[in-house]
């Protein structure tokens, strides 16, 4: 090439481009949105990567998981019209028999496979990354093997503060009750239209959350690595037989690691709104009645309302017992399989230690008679005003036929109608029913706190 | 752009070859025993190419670019190597500050120079984030005259970045204007002064990259124009390709090559790069 044809090559060239990169840049002004979203690198430490080092099989997992989630947003937002088979059958496929088989062996660059939906809301994108970013860490500390059991709780706490840090692009430490999930307009579209690929999000999000479960039990680092191969083992099971195979219920991080969820119930927490946030957001974007005009504000809607403190808070002890009565079996079963272990029983001795412990004044009421639902009588309480009943039965199986009769919400049977001088709720564990009558909700939760669940150290 | 000197002294050749081998040699080993990371997706200038994308380094993040390398081959047996030394700090959200100390090596035909080639210290604001509006950033620079090769005025640069990102491709484009004095191609001493020195009074340019994310390799292309700080040079333009790659978590590498096909002095020129990244504690 002559250098006065390179020199007219190079200018055309330069031309050209600039005119298709001033083209391409002029914004749609109805959808024109200002973001000052940002990226912000993670907490440096000396545990950094460990988990990579000790444990690549499951890291470069966790690296594939990254394009499932960014295909499927993509995928939703671009072609809304594409047939179901598109995300169920050909990228399902291509996940489950290339991706998750020869995992990439780096952290993917998201917004490279989602741009449209990285445009779309990257302040949702964002959030993600942070929570992410949070996951990985706190693998690190506990995959770190120079740390003492003290050393890793001093570490995620000051990662917790560190990820809290960030309001704007940190989830609450306070659960959100179900409705926020599965009681909008546009709840259920996504895992409707397409059950696979749900059933493989909630596995990633089963894998996710119950890996931490083995770091936190095991007591060595050969326990550790079993217990990290069988969860991983556990994952690649729930593939067998999809969607069959796959959980039925969104994994709760209190029901498949419920060591690590006692542990660090903020942190468990954070996790549960991260992987409900994703299932909204997927169902935004599945939804045909959302236009792709409101795509951006609902998510948005969605993004403050698992952010703040406020919205749809239920108590942590709610939590839990909303984890429970999912039950863990439907989210793919807990990530360690406990060992069995004697089963404290409750005595009325105990509750009332239970309750002087929690700085609870219980005053014993006189006796009743039968109870107008339960099949036996209650021990009634008076707490300054308020009205505690327990109800102590010969085992859990005797307990549990009673309580399973009834409507949880109201504390009665279904086809009972029971005017309570306060707000009931019902508290359960093992042998032990009681119902807490009161409109405080700070002495619900002490109570709450007091009487769930046994295995202190003290109690056998 | 960097202009060497197109004076002739005494004639020196070396193997180009053999040291553009031994430089690799030494950053890949040097890879090896580190256990480094950057951001393959965030071209900066010179990594491997000119034209920039609108996004900084993160915020928090220290972005160590140890021995960037480039090999500009000139007419007249003239080659003028250069190392980069620089350090790029995330120091507020959407903000970087950069320091770079480049050292540069005449090496003429007739005789040879090395030396500091100024000192430069900028900062990089995104304005924001993309969304249906591109990614716009600007950036300010200021280039002081330290060393050997630094010339002997103070310059200060003012840049425009904006990027746009499509499912196919991403598309950058820059436009900068430096102020401060221009330099006499008459004036053999003060022209030489500012060899070593990267200034144009105007440079404007596009680049365009596509990435392959499953294997973490971005390759890129660009082309620009700039008007050389010298009095009377004439619009030179160039054009070059390069790529960048994920070594590990905190490790990248680039690389480039590219021609001037206009100007005064048209030449070849070849980049490698590599950037450790660590977080502010």
């Amino acid at each position: 090439m002559t250098r006065a044809c390179s020199h007219v090559c190079a200018r055309g060239l330069t031309i050209c481009a600039s005119l298709l990169l001033v083209a391409l840049s002029i914004p749609r002004p109805a959808a024109a949105q200002w973001s000052t979203a940002y990226h912000q690198f993670y907490r440096q430490a000396s545990h950094n990567w460990e988990f990579r080092r000790n444990y690549p099989a499951a890291d470069r997992l966790f690296n594939a998981f990254d394009y499932g989630h960014a295909i499927l947003y993509e995928t939703l937002f671009t072609e809304p019209n594409a047939p179901t088979s598109r995300l169920e059958q050909r990228e399902y496929d291509f996940i489950t028999q290339r991706l998750l088989v020869t995992p990439p062996r780096l952290p993917l660059e998201e917004s490279v496979i989602e741009v449209e939906y990285a445009k779309l809301v990257p302040e949702a994108k964002e959030m993600f990354e942070w929570a992410h970013v949070l996951h990985r860490q706190v693998y690190d500390i506990w995959a770190d093997e120079r740390l003492s059991t003290e050393d890793k709780d001093r570490e995620v706490n000051r990662l917790l503060k560190h990820y809290l840090a960030r309001r704007n692009a940190a989830f609450s430490t306070r659960p959100k009750d179900m409705q926020l999930m599965e009681g909008q307009p546009y709840s259920l579209a996504f895992r409707r239209r397409y059950p696979k690929f749900n059933g493989l999000i909630w596995a990633y999000h089963w894998l996710q959350v119950g890996l931490y479960e083995p770091l936190v039990t095991a007591k060595s680092r050969e326990a550790r690595q079993a217990g990290v191969d069988a969860a991983v083992a556990r994952f690649r099971a729930m593939l067998a037989d999809p969607p069959r195979s796959m959980p039925t219920v969104m994994p709760m991080t209190a029901a498949v690691a419920p060591e690590f969820s006692r542990r660090y119930p903020e942190i468990a927490i954070i996790f549960d709104n991260l992987h409900a946030m994703h299932d909204v957001i997927s169902d935004v974007l599945a939804d045909s009645a959302v236009p792709r005009s409101r795509k951006r504000a609902e998510i948005l809607r969605a993004v403050a309302r698992y952010r703040d403190d406020t919205s749809s808070v239920i108590t942590v002890a709610e939590w839990r017992d909303m984890a429970e009565e999912m039950s863990a079996d439907h989210m793919g079963g807990r990530a360690v399989t406990p060992a069995p272990r004697p089963q404290t029983t409750w005595t009325s001795e105990l509750v009332e230690r239970r309750l002087r412990e929690a700085n609870i004044q219980a005053r014993p009421l006189p006796p009743t008679g039968p109870h107008i639902f339960m099949s036996i009588p209650a021990r009634r309480y008076e707490l300054a005003g308020d009205e505690l009943q327990v109800f102590l039965y010969p085992d859990s199986a005797s307990r549990a036929r009673d309580t399973s009769k009834l409507d949880r919400e109201r504390v009665a049977p279904p086809n009972m109608m029971i005017k309570w001088r306060a707000q009931p709720s019902l508290i359960m564990d093992g042998n032990l029913a009681a119902i807490i009558i009161t409109n405080d909700e700070a002495r619900r939760q002490q109570v709450r706190d007091a009487l769930s669940p046994l295995d202190k150290p003290n109690d056998r | 752009m960097l202009h060497p000197p197109s004076w002739r002294v005494k004639h020196v050749r070396r193997g180009i070859g053999r040291r553009i081998a031994l430089v690799a040699a030494l950053a890949v080993s040097a890879g090896g025993a580190l256990d480094a990371q950057t951001d393959f997706y965030n071209t900066s200038p010179g990594r491997p190419l000119r034209v920039e994308d609108a996004v900084p380094v993160e915020y928090r993040a220290v972005d160590l670019n140890v021995a960037p390398l480039r090999l500009d081959v000139m007419r007249e047996d003239t080659r003028f190597w250069s190392l980069h030394p620089e350090a790029t700090i995330g120091i507020l959200p959407r903000t970087q500050l950069q320091f770079a100390m480049p050292i540069g090596y005449v090496d003429a035909p007739t005789t040879s120079t090395v030396g500091v080639a100024g000192l430069d210290v900028s900062v990089l604001r995104a304005l924001n984030m993309e969304t249906s509006i591109p990614a716009l950033a600007v950036s300010g620079d200021i280039s002081l005259p330290v060393g050997p090769l630094g010339g002997t005025a103070t310059y200060g640069t003012l840049k425009g970045i904006m990027t746009r990102t499509l499912p196919w491709a991403r598309f950058h484009g820059n436009a900068q204007f430096t102020a401060g004095p221009s330099t006499s191609s008459d004036d053999p001493a003060t022209s030489a002064a500012n060899e070593g020195r990267d200034l144009s009074r105007w440079l404007a340019g596009i680049a365009v990259d596509k990435t392959f994310a499953l294997h973490s390799l971005l390759v890129t292309a660009e082309s620009f124009a700039e008007q050389p700080i010298s009095n009377g040079a004439s619009v030179a333009w160039s054009a070059g390709a390069g790529l960048r790659y994920q070594l590990d978590p905190r490790w990248t590498m680039d690389a480039g090559i590219g021609r001037r096909f206009s100007g005064d002095d048209p030449a070849w020129y070849v980049t490698f790069g590599s950037a450790y990244a660590v977080g502010l504690r």
